[in-house]
Parts: structure tokens; sequence; C-alpha cells
């Protein structure tokens, strides 16, 4: 297995009225090819931000991309270009994300007309190939977007995607729109495109649950900073971080004799416009000492492949 | 102690429409709600929750709307027997509602103080200044000091505009709350606040409330009854231990088995094959059949009533499964 995505320090700001708003503020971390990181987080941790600055498309405000090696930030356009066919997203909103002008046809081509190099016929062929993959009919061929339900246009969206045959894909929430039956269709049918096709997925969601079942490892994000990141069961089995902790509590879990034991956050998320010196977390975490106020932890290996960012993960685990 | 409050006999609610033909959101459903109890409605969007909680409050859109059949008891009297004058007097003072997206349902240019204060000046002959001071009891309630009573709603975060609305929703002491995906916009940890928040208030003011939610987590957290609603029928209805450990309807079952579970290890969900029948085109039978593994020709041929299976558990199939809920 070799490393095809990796990010060093990556920071992403955007400048606001109110100053600096730090959306993604020092992410660091590497994919295997073939593997599926899951990233979590609530609302405005810089989630989705994080999946478009891996693909470069937003600027990054500092630190590096590295996909197979080579720093797609510094790369000319025409490269960058070339690598784009093997790096694509699907977006979260099947409602808004598609053309509502232009046909499916139409919207599973257009990458291959604008990649450029193939003939009408081979086109064609590859569009139905791709329908057939994601399960569309081909009597949809010539529909509009708005003429089919959520489930299906999700999958447009996927074979539009995957159409230039990428490697590597950020899923921006590509189930929160669908309902409990449909959200399983697709989600089945990404892994089974994953194993033929040999992807590496960057599976964003709030969802827990769903990350737990699509991803190999898993990165908890808390106002742009990772706060925890191990492989997928162990992350379930031990979760050392305090927002982790509360995060799983948080989940409804649908069994009626279920004893919750719910760790109850303080307030909501802070501003992560101008940051303060000190934990991110600290203002809503019930175990916060005076230090957490003052410095942000550093991210450290508390056991082989499990990070964490907390001052006081030892004492509060007991490692 | 266990005193109806709300019973709905038979409702069909169809929307008729010059292009699409007639939609038939709702068939023939009845349930009743005990006073202080909890009656969850699940089911997947467009299975005709809301359309069941705009018909009780007769807020269904005019001409479309129209009610084929039934009715809705409130506290032994008739809804569909009331004036429009007599309903104004119900919505809000002995029936509220939540709607379900907190950001569009307070009025952008009104602080929260002055919105709260005004459902409470609707429905009572206190003064402007006795019902701003009750707005602000209503505020501090749901857990928003009052100093903020005089911002305006983009002041306040999602989870903070979803306790004004509820603030609103409970500022007469309804006896009946509906409340229509009350947490769905709103992240987990927020979620977590708003439903303990209300579970809290609920006992406090021994609220009846009809929770309605596609998230069969929240449906366990907060009801004492569920039905589940498919294609506008009542597919299977009882405690919401009937429902959640001895379910029977197929699709029950395949809706339980197509959740992610946060303790499985599986690698592949479960899945329900197909899609929802279109409402304006529903089948003769079963409206589950298409998409069921145990459907025969039987299924196909004529409506399936809804019989017992036990005390208060009802499901509409004809071959039900029962199926001992997941650990």
């Amino acid at each position: 297995m070799s490393t095809i995505l990796e990010v060093k320090d990556l920071k992403k700001y955007f400048k606001v009225n109110a100053g600096m708003l730090h959306a993604v503020d020092g992410v660091n971390f590497k994919i295997e090819e073939g593997q599926t990181l899951g990233v979590v987080g609530e609302s405005g941790c810089g989630k989705s931000t994080l999946g478009r600055v891996i693909l470069h498309l937003l600027d990054n405000t500092g630190g590096q991309i590295l996909y197979r090696g080579e720093d797609i930030t510094a790369v000319s356009r025409e490269k960058l270009s070339k690598l784009r066919r093997e790096m694509q997203i699907i977006f979260q909103d099947p409602f808004a994300s598609l053309n509502p002008r232009m046909t499916v046809y139409q919207t599973i081509a257009e990458p291959m007309e604008i990649a450029g190099g193939c003939s009408k016929e081979q086109i064609q062929q590859r569009v139905s190939e791709m329908m057939d993959t994601v399960g569309l009919a081909d009597r949809f061929v010539n529909s509009y977007p708005h003429e089919l339900d959520g489930g299906r246009r999700q999958r447009i969206g996927i074979a539009r995607a995957l159409v230039l045959n990428p490697r590597f894909v950020v899923c921006d929430e590509p189930v929160s729109a669908l309902d409990v039956s449909i959200q399983a269709q697709v989600l089945n049918l990404m892994l089974d495109i994953q194993e033929k096709m040999g992807l590496t997925y960057v599976f964003i969601t709030h969802d827990l649950s769903v990350v737990k079942y699509i991803s190999d490892e898993i990165m908890v994000m808390y106002l742009g900073q990772m706060v925890e990141k191990a492989p997928s069961e162990e992350l379930f089995r031990h979760r050392y971080h305090p927002y982790t902790h509360a995060l799983i509590s948080a989940v409804p879990v649908p069994d009626i004799d279920h004893k919750r034991q719910r760790i109850q956050l303080k307030g909501e998320l802070t501003s992560p416009i101008n940051p303060k010196p000190g934990c991110r977390f600290a203002a809503r975490c019930i175990h916060a000492k005076p230090e957490c106020f003052e410095k942000n932890p550093e991210i450290e290996e508390v056991t082989p492949g499990h990070f964490v960012r907390c001052h006081c993960v030892r004492e509060l685990n007991n490692l | 102690m266990s005193e109806t409050i709300l019973e709905t006999k038979n409702l069909s609610i169809a929307y008729v429409t010059k292009d699409f033909g007639t939609c038939y959101a709702i068939n023939d459903v009845s349930f009743s709600l005990q006073r202080g109890h909890t009656l969850g409605l699940v089911g997947e969007t467009g299975a005709g929750k809301t359309t069941i909680a705009k018909g009780i409050l007769r807020l269904l859109p005019v001409p479309q709307g129209r009610v084929t059949d039934g009715t809705v008891i409130f506290e032994g009297e008739d809804l569909y027997g009331k004036s429009e004058r007599a309903m104004r007097s119900i919505r809000g003072q002995k029936i509220s509602m939540i709607f379900q997206d907190p950001m569009t349902s307070l009025n952008p240019i009104d602080t929260v103080g002055e919105q709260i204060a005004e459902v409470i000046r609707l429905h009572s002959s206190l003064s402007r200044k006795e019902a701003y001071r009750q707005a602000l009891e209503s505020l501090e309630m749901v857990g928003i000091p009052s100093e903020r009573a005089g911002e305006y709603p983009h002041q306040f975060s999602g989870g903070m505009k979803q306790r004004v609305v509820i603030a609103i929703a409970l500022a007469c002491s309804p006896e009946l709350l509906i409340a229509d995906e009350p947490t769905t916009a709103l992240d987990v940890t927020i979620q977590a606040q708003v439903l303990d928040m209300m579970n809290d208030l609920k006992r406090r003011l021994g609220t009846s409330m009809i929770l309605i939610s596609h998230d069969l987590g929240v449906i366990a957290e907060m009801c004492d009854e569920v039905a589940v609603i498919y294609a506008g029928e009542i597919v299977e209805i009882g405690s919401a231990r009937d429902i959640f450990k001895h379910m029977s309807h197929p699709y029950t079952i395949g809706m339980f088995e197509s959740l992610p579970d946060l303790n499985s290890t599986s690698k592949r969900l479960k899945l329900i094959p197909g899609l929802m029948p279109d409402p304006t085109n529903l089948p003769k039978g079963c409206k589950f059949a298409p998409r069921c593994s145990h459907c025969t020709e039987a299924c196909m041929a004529a409506p399936v009533p809804l019989t017992q299976l036990a005390d208060g558990h009802l499901c509409r199939c004809l071959y039900p499964q029962e199926k001992e809920g997941r650990v």
C-alpha cells in the first residue's frame, strides 16, 4: 500500500469583517490508497472547507497537500487540470448540485467532454456503463434532475464524479439529504464501487453511525482542528477526547431500553473568528483546567495509531 | 388518569392538482393520544407525516388540500365542526405546533421577546407590558437569558432559534404540542440539549405531544406510543415497546435493518429495494407490496386492513413477521 494523499499543517483562513476566520487550522493526515478516511464534526467545524482545500478548489493559506508525493498547491495549471481527473468530489445536496437544465446524459458526459480525447461513441458507451454501475436505469438517460428523486439524483452525482476513473474522491455529506432506506442503498453502492475501482475516499459527514460504517480511519474535527484520529473500530472502543465522548454519547440510539449516559456539553460552538489562545474546546469542556485556557494542546499519539489533542488525556483516561 | 386528548378517525387527505392529478396523501389514519403522553409519527420523506399534523390543525393549503373523509376530535370536540374563528383561538393556545426549520419560522424583523409576547397577547387579555414580562419568563424556561429578549433572530444560533420557537409554542401552556422534526436541522450535541429540555418541560407542564421524526433514535428517546407511516397509511402502531421490541410489519423491520448501527461490525447494510410508490398512483393492495420480500398475490389484490396483534399493537400486513428488536 502506498500513501495517496498527505496533508501537512494545512491552514485555510477566510478574511471576514470581524477578523480572520480560522476554518482549517493546522491539520495533518495521511491516507493510504484504497482506504477511507472519515471526517466528522458539527456544522461550522471546517470539514467541508477541508474537503475543498485538499482538492485545491480553494486556495490554502498555509501548509502542503501532497498528492502521490507531489505538492498540488505548487504545480502548474496544466498539471493541476490533469491531476483533477484523478481527484473528484461528490457534493452534499443532490437537489442543488446538479444543473437543472442538463439531462442525466449531459451531466455525466460533461467531464469527459471537458477532458477531451474521446469520440462520441466512446462517451456514449462510458455513460451507459456508469449509469449501470450506479444503478440508474437506461430509461432515465434523457431525464432532467427535477424528474428524479433524491436517491437517483445522488447517483447521478456519483456517476459524474466517477466517469473519468478517478483514484481519489472527496465525498461531502453524500447521504445526509437522503432517507434512511435510500441512504442504505447509496452507502452500499459507494462501498461496492470502492471495492471494484480501488478508490480512496475522504468521507465528510456529521453522522457518526454512517462514518463508523464506511471508514477505515476516523478524524474528529472541532473548530478547524483535528482533536482525535484513530482507526474506526479503535475510536468506537476507546475514545479519549472529551469532545469525542460528548459527540458519540449525544447520538440518539434507536432502542428504548438503551441507558443513556449523555455528556451534556455546555453552550454551543464558539466562534472560529480570531480564536483565543488555549484549547478550542475548553469553554465547553467539563474537565477544563486553567492551563487549557492558556495553551493549545499539541496532537499526541497516546496509543499506536491513536492521536488526541488534549492536555488532560492521560489523567482522564488513566493512560 | 388515561384520558384521551386527541383522536383522529379515518382521516383521509388528498391534494387535488390540475397538473398531476389527485395525490392521496393520507388514507384512513386513526389514532388516539392519551393526556400527558407522547406519540411519535415515523416515516420517510413524503410519507404524509406533516400532512397529518396540518390536518389536525386545519392548516392545509387551500384549495388543493382536502379532507376527503374522517375527522379529528380534540378534548371531546370535533375540530372539523368548528368555525375558522374558533379554530384560531385553539391554535397556539390549546394546540401549538413547532415547525421543522427554526431558521425560517421566526420573523426576522421583530425581536424574539416581541414575537413571544405577540402570541401571549393574542390569546389573553394581558397588557403589552404584562405579556412582555411573561415572554421573558418563557425565554428563561427554555434556557435563554432574558437579557437577550431584545435581540433579533439572526443574532441567535440554530439551537437557540429552535429554543425560541419552542418558547413561542409553549407560551400559552398548550394542552397539545405538535413538533414537526424539531431537531432535524440541529447538530447532535445541540439536538441532545433541545431533546432533554423538551422532555423536562413536558414533565413539568404535563403537555401531551405528537412528535414527528424520521430519526428512530429520537423517537426511542421521547415517545410512549409510535405510529409508523408509509405512503399515507399507518402500517404499524403500538406502544414504543411494541414497535422497538416486537416490530412486525416488513417495512418497520426493513427500516430498522437499514440503519447503520454504532455497535455493529458488518460491512454492508441491509436495505429495502425500490422506492415509495407515487401518491397519485397508489397500488390497489398493500402499498408496500412492490418492495416487500414476503409479498403474495393476496397482498396485491385488495387493501390490507390493520389487524390487532396484541393489545394496542396493530399492524397492516397479511403476514406479520414478529421480530425481536436489536440489542
